[in-house]
């Protein structure tokens, strides 16, 4: 997995891509840093171009989630692929984030 | 009168083994199994050089190029061979039934490699899993494989499920049995055989085993860990498990 962080007016930008998987942890912690540290209201991860997440890719996002939420942060996962989605779905992610196309 | 019992039945083709390995241990190999020895070179196989791979491709440590020529070129086993230098027990009557792959590999080395795309890759070029129900087959591989190595091998059992210190602390245990030998050389296999209306993939590790069920709880929906069976009971159709859990069998309708 590769990602991008940009901070924007409202929060964070997080931009994922390739495949996210359990060995990308480390990786992840430094996006999960990048909240800890951010001001803002919303912290939109873009998956677009994120080919794959498995089960611990998805334990991931709840690790964010619990950083974001009590800083009043919404995260956002914008625009996954179909296969992804499919992933998300069966995690019923969309009672915890805001999942949009 | 003293009859001498008839020889082994040997098969008009003996299933051909090569590797880049001590041709020595090629050659008792191929001697002790009745194989043929066949060339390898994975980057003549890369140039195209060579027109197909061996029946059982051997490996002192296995590589993903190994693997992906081995695959691409139609070789049907890819074994890291383990302390003993020798092959697994079920290898060759596995051969000699329907098509299939076999791939065993160190832990370690499973852990390193991505290896449910390359397996899938190659079952979908045989046609034994159609390009759509491709992605559904990959994840449900790649979470077997991750449970045979974590929950498995490395016997963690207890799922990052708590927190996000607990999520951290998961993964240093991972990176702490990864480094430890005894757990690192357990094997992970993976077999796929393609009977005539389902593909059979079996996950094998050589851990302790579990209960294999899925977690249904709604309360669980904010876990960190836990979703790897559920997604496979979604995607395939059908899994099951034996061995006290320690193989898993996820079904495809082909």
């Amino acid at each position: 997995m590769d990602y991008t962080v940009h901070t924007a007016a409202d929060g964070l930008r997080v931009t994922l891509s390739g495949r996210m998987t359990l060995i990308d942890h480390e990786k992840f912690r430094n996006v999960v840093d990048a909240i800890e540290k951010a001001e803002g209201t919303v912290c939109i991860f873009d998956l677009t171009k994120l080919e794959f997440v498995d089960s611990s890719g998805l334990g991931m996002f709840l690790i964010a989630r619990d950083v974001a939420l009590p800083k009043k942060m919404e995260i956002e996962l914008f625009g996954a692929q179909e296969s992804v989605k499919r992933i998300l779905q069966i995690a019923k992610f969309q009672t915890l984030f805001r999942v949009t196309p | 009168m003293v009859t001498a019992a008839a020889p082994p039945a040997t098969p008009a083709h003996p299933p051909s083994i090569g590797g880049e390995v001590a041709s020595a241990l090629l050659w008792r190999l191929a001697t002790s199994h009745g194989l043929r020895v066949a060339d390898w070179a994975v980057e003549a196989a890369e140039m195209g050089e060579l027109p197909v791979a061996p029946d059982i491709l051997v490996a002192v440590r296995g590589s993903v190029r190994d693997i992906a020529a081995g695959l691409s070129l139609g070789g049907s086993a890819y074994v890291e061979l383990d302390d003993d230098g020798d092959l697994p027990g079920g290898l060759l009557p596995l051969l000699a039934g329907p098509p299939c792959l076999h791939i065993s590999l160190s832990t370690a080395t499973c852990f390193s490699l991505d290896l449910a795309p390359l397996l899938c890759g190659a079952m979908v070029a045989r046609g034994w899993l159609s390009a759509d129900r491709r992605a559904d087959a990959e994840i449900c591989l790649h979470e077997a494989i991750s449970n045979a190595i974590v929950h498995g091998n490395l016997d963690i059992h207890q799922g990052p499920s708590a927190d996000a210190g607990a999520f951290d602390g998961f993964f240093r245990a991972v990176q702490v049995r990864l480094a430890d030998r005894d757990h690192a050389r357990r094997r992970v296999t993976v077999e796929a055989v393609a009977a005539a209306d389902m593909l059979c993939i079996t996950i094998r590790d050589e851990g302790r085993g579990h209960a294999g069920r899925a977690p249904t709880a709604v309360e669980q929906l904010e876990a960190k860990s836990g979703r790897g069976i559920r997604i496979m009971v979604e995607l395939a159709d059908r899994v099951t498990f034996t061995e006290g859990g320690r193989a898993a069998h996820l079904h495809f309708r082909r």
